[in-house]
């Protein structure tokens, strides 16, 4: 055939690209379990960190190995899936496996599935625009109890996603951690900073009737309920205040905790 | 080019340092800003960029004379492209908290033009094991400027290297340079780089 003839252009694109696409699929399978492993410890160790007593047992988790990682979340925690409508566990329907495949924000998935439910704009604090029917909430039952929530919503420039820790009272903060977002470093991006972070500690949430009483001011916290913004991130630190507001409140995880609390009394 | 005639040594590490694809060609510069504000970062980015240059310069040699010339950048581009992505498949499986560090700078890989110049300049006329190994070199030449602004960074940046830190805290929150951490003093770095290199060999010196 003629090198530069039609048909051979075709014929080696055609070749180029099958071969090329039988590498990458193989890969992308190939190493699905390996990655999937990996996924699974850094969530798992993000819930650790939230969960963690203090800033010692905090770094402990940090220099943990993937396999120390998955063991301690093994044995100390517990691990349920909740209808956030509800507040019911219905962890029971789900197999071992299932609970563990269960990904509340691949969105594309639950909507197949058709378990997520649009917010109304006015509702929706957070600015994620659809919900999941259910989550997970992990509880860590050892002599440290807490109880574990991923939140997620908008800041400036992302969707921060994370995790709040409650105390075992279920009103009183312990710990926020986030472990994805793209907010300007410096400013935003110091929802990393662990003098931030731990100023959640024992910040009340709720006011006496139980609804959300948290507001992030400017300057300085005056009450229990107030926790200082960020300097230089007014938009951030709202939107940290409006996720917390929408996951805390009736719309998020406002049912089960009233029904955990009713329990605990 | 009649680089047939070179020795493997020379195709080696010629790029290294007589030929650097950062430093003479000004290649790559990019990703050289952003993936080094730490050494183990940066390591990981190297061996990614090595593996890629190395294995896709091989693969475009095997087949250069069956590439049509009207389409061979785009032949070239989707066996780089397969590489990058199973690099970055690799690294995902095994280094994953580094890979989460790297985020999109693995698939930017694509982009950098060090790999793309050596298949059009090197493997579409040379044999293969010449252009496995001139595609090691070049990865070289890219990885001893990257370690060597990283070196630069970490230490004056954080005051460790490869995440060790090396001073008391109290020295490390007096004497940081936070400069360091920001992008443009990769530029700094890299420009004292080439003024230490074309010291040590003047034919580099561009003629005014």
């Amino acid at each position: 055939m003629q090198r530069d003839g039609i048909g051979y252009i075709f014929t080696v694109a055609g070749t180029v690209c099958a071969v090329c696409a039988l590498f990458v699929s193989a890969a992308a399978i190939g190493l699905k379990s390996q990655q999937e492993y990996w996924v699974q410890v850094d969530t798992q160790r993000n819930i650790l960190l939230a969960a963690a007593a203090d800033d010692a047992e905090r770094e402990s988790f940090k220099k943990m190995s993937g396999a120390e990682v998955k063991d301690f979340f093994g044995t100390n925690f517990r691990n349920i899936i909740i209808d956030l409508e509800t507040g019911e566990d219905v962890t029971g329907e789900y197999t071992d496996e299932q609970k563990v495949a269960f990904r509340q924000i691949e969105v594309a998935e639950l909507r197949k599935a058709g378990q997520y439910t649009d917010i109304p704009p006015a509702e929706d604090l957070g600015q994620i625009k659809r919900r999941e029917n259910r989550s997970h909430v992990y509880i860590r039952t050892d002599s440290t109890e807490r109880y574990v929530f991923p939140v997620r919503g908008k800041g400036l420039w992302s969707t921060l996603k994370g995790f709040l820790a409650l105390q075992p009272d279920l009103t009183t903060a312990a710990y926020l951690t986030y472990y994805s977002h793209a907010e300007t470093p410096g400013l935003g991006g110091e929802v990393d900073n662990l003098g931030w972070r731990s100023r959640w500690n024992g910040k009340v949430l709720f006011d006496e009737s139980g609804d959300v009483a948290l507001t992030v001011v400017k300057g300085e916290a005056t009450s229990d309920t107030q926790v200082d913004g960020l300097s230089g991130a007014t938009i951030t630190s709202k939107g940290v205040e409006n996720m917390l507001r929408y996951w805390m409140g009736d719309q998020g995880f406002g049912p089960y905790l009233s029904r955990v609390r009713q329990e605990k009394l | 080019m009649s680089s047939s005639k070179k020795g493997l040594g020379s195709i080696l590490f010629g790029p290294v340092f007589d030929n650097n694809p950062i430093a003479l060609q000004m290649l790559g510069i990019c990703s050289a800003l952003a993936v080094t504000t730490k050494m183990d970062k940066s390591l990981t980015m190297c061996l990614a960029v090595i593996a890629v240059t190395a294995v896709s310069s091989a693969a475009i040699s095997a087949i250069r004379s069956f590439i049509p010339g009207s389409i061979r950048i785009i032949v070239q581009m989707t066996i780089i492209a397969s590489m990058v992505i199973i690099v970055d498949q690799v690294l995902k499986a095994f280094v994953y908290d580094v890979s989460k560090e790297l985020s999109v700078f693995v698939g930017l890989i694509i982009t950098n033009c060090i790999v793309m110049g050596r298949a059009e300049g090197f493997a579409m006329s040379n044999n293969v094991r010449d252009s496995f190994v001139d595609g090691v070199g070049n990865g070289l030449g890219y990885s001893v400027v990257l370690m060597a602004v990283a070196f630069f960074r970490e230490l004056f940046g954080s005051w460790s290297l490869f995440g060790y830190q090396l001073v008391s805290d109290e020295f490390k929150r007096e004497f940081t340079q936070g400069l360091m951490l920001q992008s443009p003093s990769a530029f700094f770095l890299i420009g004292a780089f080439i003024w230490v290199l074309r010291t040590a060999k003047p034919a580099q010196i561009e003629k005014a």
